[in-house]
């Protein structure tokens, strides 16, 4: 080594503490030290000159440089170094002014003393110094700008300006960001969007700007100057077919708080938040199905025609009840209503009546349509075998895709198990009837009594050509009763005995009756059987005997409450033992059981607790069977358990083009919404076969399914269900009336508006039949792009602080206080009152107007910020300056805690609207109360007189502080930068690179950094872009000098770096040779890696283990 | 061969006694511990989880540690400082990775060697047994490690 | 590393009988910190000599142990305060490390708060004074730091020494060593 010292005076900074030529001396002494030289200003020109002559006329190779610290002078003396060909890592620093001289001012000797140290320190370093490689990195000339605001928009068109390709990423649907939202800007008080329009509008246009709306960024990785990104798009759901024409929205049913209205309006599920939006395109939103429609066995979106009744849209909303389900009104009946189970509503208070209502729109609306026949385009005609619920559904559906379908069924009526096995009185015949008329309607041929293997056989069916048959039998017997006594005479089954009811005949029935059974089919039996004997003329004597702790499902509660008006005795945890009599029924043997304490549906029997209870009749209700008479001539069909064989993705039986669903071969419950739903996979099914395409699995991937967001429902006002009316119980054992009445149209839209919209888009189908232009595909799913760009800015922006976490406030809780934002969409001539104010409880115009100031800011407390939020001082006095011109007798006063209008002409401006008449008070506010007619008392105490005053006000805005958005803190994870205080992204130095960040090649802008005004917001992101400009345009990089680097020898490739490294930058390689890699472009050089590393084969350029050590041991 | 999630549940279902009394691969596994620069590296590949990091470190693996290696220098500056001999083991803070000593279970081990191959310093010694018959057909365990759990099979 | 050369010191810290503490401050907030202070002309105690990092996750438990065994009476480590790290989590590492020499120290009868870490931010130039003057008056409460010759003790390279040549590293021994499976009735 040859070492230059060169000591620093600095002007008397150092040598008024520090003898300069005894610490040359010393100097001199030390090893590898050739050139000793003292400057009163080493960093000036005459030090530079001395640096050069020495090196020259020495051949110095090091340089060690005694001043002041080296986080002043570091680069000035390592330009110089790298300028003179000594290389990268050719400066030791001594510093011995921060480090001495200022520091140890009044002990002269020992400063000496330490200043010695410092400087043989800084030799010592030096002599492990050695030059360090940089590399070069060509740079993309493109860039990735997040956040489609004010900032994010004048940065993109300043990178554009300057040739390079933006691609510009928003989440919302729209670009424009916060200032879309506000009405006119401090302090000019020009209308917002007439200034943000146009630069929306050229931003749109700019051929090097990419726009991608609705898009979260996922991913940022490599290096800078070639960063990969990953973009996620989520669907519009609109093509760019829109003409924006706004049809769709006019159909729309759905209504729900707009974000861009700051809550205090509605939009439509499809949707533009503002007519300069852009892109221009309509979206719809769309959080997957809502729980009604997930819960539905045929997917029917409830939500959909519920909103439609509650548009009184009845038509349209028939249309979507009967989209999927040919039996809206059977199952606005007996439909078990798992959709009502799963109704978010029932969270609140209760489910909506979505049963009913159905019921409701399918009576209204369902007799009144004319059905017109389908047309026949495919050649097959395809057999059916049994007209019930899954037969009719599966008919339909071949009808409406144009087959030519037969219906076989035995009984002499059609409608199965919804025709024969339901009595009257909750399913009328004609109900039933008439659903199934429209099917026929379409076209499908129904032959009554033909039972198959009796009339006709399967096989027969091929021969006769047709080319598929679906086998849809049912379970048509009661299943046997394992009881002795079973055989004996008054013995009923219940099935049978139903059919035989339905079918016009009058089942005998005795004075006392016992219904064993425990589902629907046993309580469907006992109150016909109440009816029956009503008729026969004796007082009413059912009692149910259920073996377990409840009903089955789908029985509800509503159906045995009735049951229970008409006069039926239920028993549960009654184990039936024998039948009693000699030919006829007298009685029945029981035993009482108890609940298993594990399982409430298992009962244990209890010792010693039999019982008998006189019967004349009793009816069997514990189930039904299958008549197999079907598989008679039908080569290769196999049965198992009860039920036909088929594959669940096919609906195929084991004998080729036979197919098979409803109870007959089910999948799920025996009820009729499932037969539904096995018909409609029938239906397909047949269709994939017959058309030779591909067979699909029939039960298929469900989107993911909606639900409000956690505080949604809390924030619902609880308003119980519109009561169904019934006819009273005793009155209705006379006859076989229906029980319930349907809703008026009245009661039906006052129950539909309880819902709370839980998926946004109900899927109703309205707007996509209302576009002109076919602009809406509901197919549309996420695609996931990369990209990759050369520098990345982050301009996300910020939220509103909720003010409702200042609880004594009552934001939230009183109608009539606003947030700034949302009085300034009130006052936007595009806003929802087109500029009118008016305060939400009763519409009237506020007169005494309350403003407070630094609400959730400046606010030591834990539920606030504790930053000023720079923008409200300015953003109340322009809301109340508007407020007072356009309302001149109103009363505003703003109670601030202090007035900051630090901003260009912002004092003048503050100044002008005193003199329009808005009252400043300085003030701190205690607690806002709710007066009886909605108005606002406000205790105040006045900070500058310490007096306390009180006041009512007609309305009380707050002004919420800012606070960083969802999308940057997200950003912030995404892209590894560093947040602060209120979330928002942290520069890399607060003065000095105020628009760079902790990652290379990424910088913010805008209010992702912190609270500011628009003119900040874009000078900013004018400086980011500058910064992008000056980064790419030499078109490549120089890796830093101080990186960390593997010595690929003494490497065991442990990883233990890799795990370390903060940045992601290192690697390891595989192979014999196995080592760690470091990426320099990556790096940011902290030796974090260096530390852990167990070999010391990770080191960090400038830092190696080596300079550190031999700095502090001397 | 680092072992997957699937394959380290298994093998916690297993008893800790059953790879050895089932029959083991067998070789006898000998750690160096003066010579372990604790980089885990046996920790991670161990198909049983036999060894792993532990939660202290011996002081004497700094004190005896091979002369320029990382260790020794750190030895070496402690020995200088050094008033009385270790008190014993050290609790490691948990962002402290390579100053574990490496706790090694002979009951999980199958005596594989894996860690002896892998071990970059070669601290660990796998030393086979004396005689293994020709067409042995191995222990089921040794298969199911080496088939089933190892190196992310599935993925 | 420097392998120590100095004839053994005992009994004293430095030269003329004062204590010396070694503290090492990272660029972006202690050594900030400390060129505040500096140039608010605020007096430290010179027994503390900085040393600049660019974190302080770089500072080894090896940077700490030598600088204790060559001649300091204490190390200090002035980080970025708990969460603020420029490089995320390097803080953390090094209060970790300072807390594993502190054992280390502790277990072979050495006082623990010869090693101290302590988080500032660059905006509080009194925290840090405060730490160098908690230091000192600390570190020279304290006994003198007694130290053996180095290499004094001859069992200290002798295990290792069998094993590798002295000077070279470990891993570079790894590339010429044999077959992992050694034949039974091998060298042990």
């Amino acid at each position: 080594m040859r070492a230059g010292v060169f000591l620093c005076e600095c002007g008397g900074n150092i040598s008024g503490v520090v003898e300069m030529e005894p610490l040359a001396a010393h100097a001199r002494t030390l090893d590898g030290v050739v050139e000793v030289a003292i400057d009163q200003f080493m960093c000036g020109t005459e030090g530079r000159a001395m640096i050069e002559k020495a090196v020259e006329d020495r051949g110095l190779d090091r340089l060690v440089i005694a001043s002041c610290s080296q986080r002043f002078q570091g680069p000035t003396f390592d330009r110089i170094a790298r300028e003179l060909k000594l290389g990268e890592n050719a400066v030791a620093f001594a510093n011995i002014r921060e480090g001495c001289s200022f520091v140890h001012r009044h002990e002269p000797e020992r400063a000496q003393e330490k200043a010695r140290k410092i400087v043989a320190a800084a030799v010592a370093r030096a002599r492990h110094q050695s030059d360090l490689p940089r590399r070069r990195t060509f740079l993309s000339r493109s860039a990735l700008v997040v956040g489609g605001g004010v900032a994010g928009m004048a940065a993109a068109e300043e990178l554009a300006a300057a040739g390079i390709d933006v691609h510009l990423v928003e989440r919302e649907q729209s670009l424009g960001g916060y200032m879309a939202k506000l009405a006119k800007t401090f302090p000019t008080e020009d209308c917002a969007m007439c200034s943000l329009a146009p630069r929306l509008t050229s931003t749109a246009l700019n051929g090097h700007i990419h726009i991608h709306t609705l898009t979260d960024v996922e991913e940022i990785s490599g290096p800078p100057g070639e960063f990969r990104v990953t973009l996620r798009h989520h669907p519009r759901f609109v093509t760019e077919a829109c003409v924006g024409c706004g049809e769709c929205v006019a159909v729309c049913p759905v209504h729900y708080p707009s974000s861009y209205e700051e809550g205090i309006a509605e939009r439509t599920a499809i949707y533009r938040p503002f007519a300069n939006a852009v892109p221009s395109t309509f979206a719809v939103e769309k959080k997957g199905w809502s729980p009604c429609k997930s819960a539905c066995a045929v997917h029917t979106s409830a939500q959909g025609y519920i909103a439609l009744v509650a548009a009184g849209r009845f038509e349209d909303a028939y249309r979507v009840a009967s989209g999927p389900n040919p039996f809206p009104s059977v199952c606005g009946r007996v439909c078990t209503a798992l959709c009502e189970a799963a109704c978010a509503r029932g969270s609140v208070d209760e489910p909506i009546a979505i049963a009913a209502l159905k019921r409701f729109v399918a009576d209204t609306v369902g007799p009144t349509l004319p059905v017109r026949p389908a047309s026949m385009v495919h050649p097959e005609p395809v057999a059916i075998v049994g007209a019930g619920p899954a037969g009719l559904t599966c008919a339909r559906d071949l009808a409406h895709l144009g087959y030519k379908v037969t219906l076989f069924e035995a009984q002499p009526v059609a409608g199965g198990m919804l025709r024969t096995g339901i009595p009257d009185y909750r399913l009328p015949h004609d109900v039933i009837e008439r659903e199934i008329g429209q099917v026929l309607a379409l076209g499908p041929e129904l032959r009554l009594g033909q039972r198959a293997g009796v009339d006709f056989t399967i096989d027969g069916l091929f021969e006769e050509g047709y080319g598929a048959v679906y086998l849809a039998t049912g379970l048509q017997k009661s299943a046997e009763v394992d009881l002795p006594g079973g055989e004996l005479e008054g013995v009923l089954r219940a099935v049978e005995m139903l059919r035989e009811l339905n079918l016009g005949g009058t089942p005998e029935v005795g004075e006392r009756v016992v219904v064993i059974g425990g589902g629907d089919v046993a309580l469907d039996a006992a109150r016909s059987v109440i009816r029956l004997q009503n008729a026969a003329g004796y007082e009413p004597d059912v009692t149910l005997v259920c073996p377990d702790a409840r009903l089955r499902l789908p029985t509800n509660a509503t159906q045995m409450k009735e049951a229970r008006e008409e006069g039926l005795d239920l028993e549960f945890l009654m184990q039936p033992l024998e039948i009693l009599g000699t030919s006829h029924v007298t009685g029945i043997k029981l035993r009482r059981r108890e609940p298993n304490a594990s399982d409430r549906r298992q009962p244990v029997p209890v010792q010693g607790s039999g019982l008998e209870l006189a019967a004349d009749t009793v009816v069997v209700a514990v189930g039904r069977t299958l008549v197999d008479d079907f598989a008679r001539g039908c080569d290769g069909l196999e049965l198992k358990d009860g039920q036909i064989r088929i594959d669940r993705d096919t609906m195929m039986t084991t004998r080729e083009g036979v197919f098979a669903g409803g109870d007959a071969a089910s999948v799920g419950l025996h009820t009729a919404i499932e037969a539904i739903a096995a018909g409609r996979r029938g239906g397909a099914a047949i269709h994939d076969f017959l058309r030779g395409t591909q067979l699909m699995p029939k039960c298929e991937q469900r989107p993911p399914r909606a639900r409000p967001t956690a505080e949604e429902p809390a924030a619902v006002e609880t308003c119980r269900r519109i009561p169904l009316a019934v006819i009273d119980g005793p009155g209705r054992r006379t006859g076989w009336r229906e029980v319930r009445r349907v809703y008026s149209a009245q009661e039906a839209v006052a129950e539909a508006q309880r819902c709370l919209n839980c998926a946004v888009c109900s899927e109703c189908g309205c707007c996509v039949r209302a576009c002109p232009s076919g602009a809406i595909d509901w197919d549309q799913t996420e695609i996931v792009e990369e990209l990759s760009v050369g520098a990345v800015i982050l301009a996300t922006g910020h939220k509103q602080f909720d003010a409702a976490r200042k609880t004594p406030l009552g934001y939230g809780r009183h109608a009539n206080i606003l947030t700034q934002g949302q009085l300034s969409r009130l006052l936007s001539a595009a806003g929802p009152t087109a500029g009118e104010l008016c305060r939400p409880s009763d519409g009237a115009v506020p007169r005494r107007i309350f403003m407070l100031q630094c609400v959730g800011s400046r606010d030591v407390t834990s539920s606030g910020n504790q930053h000023c939020s720079a923008v409200c001082c300015l953003f109340a006095t322009l809301n109340a300056s508007l407020i007072k011109q356009q309302y001149p007798d109103a009363e505003v006063t703003i109670g601030y805690t202090d007035l900051r209008a630090p901003g260009k002409a912002h004092e003048e401006y503050y100044r002008l609207v005193q003199e329009r008449g808005v009252r400043y008070v300085r003030g701190r506010v205690g607690e806002i109360l709710e007066e009886k007619d909605g108005s606002l008392r406000v205790r105040l105490e006045d900070t500058m007189t310490g007096r306390k005053q009180e006041g009512v006000y007609d309305l009380v805005v707050l002004s919420a502080g800012l606070e960083a958005s969802d999308g940057t803190r997200d950003i912030a994870r995404v892209a590894g930068v560093q947040t602060g205080a209120g979330g928002f992204i942290r520069e890399y130095h607060p003065k000095l690179a105020p628009v760079d960040t902790q990652r290379a090649g990424m910088f913010v802008a805008g209010t992702a950094q912190g609270p500011k005004s628009i003119p900040d917001s874009i000078a900013q992101a004018k400086a980011a872009a500058a910064r992008v400009v000056a980064m790419l345009s030499s078109g490549y990089t120089m890796t830093a000098a101080q990186v960390a680097a593997g010595d690929p020898e003494i490497c065991i490739a442990c990883g233990v770096c890799v795990d370390a490294c903060p940045q992601m930058a290192v690697h390891l390689t595989t192979g014999t040779d196995a080592h760690s890699v470091v990426d320099p472009n990556i790096c940011r050089g902290c030796g974090i890696c260096a530390a852990e590393c167990p070999t010391g084969a990770m080191q960090l350029g400038r830092y190696s283990d080596a300079e550190v050590l031999a700095e502090a041991t001397v | 061969m680092p072992l997957t999630d699937r394959g380290r549940e298994i093998l916690k279902r297993l008893p800790a006694t059953h790879a050895r009394s089932s029959g083991s691969i067998g070789c006898e596994i000998v750690r160096h511990e003066h010579l372990c620069v604790g980089c885990g590296t046996c920790a991670r590949s161990c198909p049983t989880g036999a060894s792993r990091r532990g939660d202290t470190f011996d002081v004497h693996q700094l004190l005896d540690a091979p002369a320029g290696s990382r260790r020794g220098e750190l030895g070496a500056a402690l020995r200088r400082l050094m008033r009385n001999d270790p008190s014993g083991p050290v609790e490691v803070p948990p962002r402290v990775t390579v100053y574990r000593t490496i706790v090694y279970d002979a009951e999980r081990c199958i005596g594989c060697g894996t860690c002896a191959r892998t071990c970059p310093v070669n601290a660990i010694e796998a030393r086979p047994p004396e005689v293994r018959a020709a067409g042995d057909e191995g222990s089921p365990i040794a298969n199911v490690t080496t088939a089933a759990l190892s190196a992310e099979t599935v993925s | 590393m420097t392998t120590a050369t100095e004839a053994a010191e005992v009994g004293t810290g430095m030269a003329g009988g004062e204590r010396s503490i070694v503290a090492f401050c990272c660029r972006e907030c202690a050594y900030a910190a400390a060129d505040t202070s500096a140039n608010a002309r605020t007096s430290l105690p010179p027994s503390v000599r900085l040393i600049l990092l660019p974190c302080t996750g770089r500072v080894s438990p090896l940077h700490l142990l030598s600088a204790l065994a060559e001649g300091a009476d204490g190390v200090m480590v002035a980080g970025c305060l708990e969460g603020q790290c420029h490089y995320r989590e390097g803080n953390f590492n090094a209060i970790d490390r300072v807390t594993f020499v502190q054992r280390l120290l502790e277990s072979v009868g050495v006082e623990p708060e010869r090693c101290r870490m302590f988080t500032m931010s660059a905006g509080e130039p009194p925290r840090f004074v405060a730490a160098v003057k908690e230091m000192d008056r600390v570190v020279g409460a304290l006994p003198p730091l007694t130290r053996c010759a180095a290499g004094a003790d001859p069992s200290a390279t002798a295990v290792g020494a069998g094993d590798t040549a002295p000077g070279t590293r470990v891993g570079a021994a790894r590339r010429s060593a044999g077959p992992a499976l050694v034949a039974p009735g091998g060298e042990h």
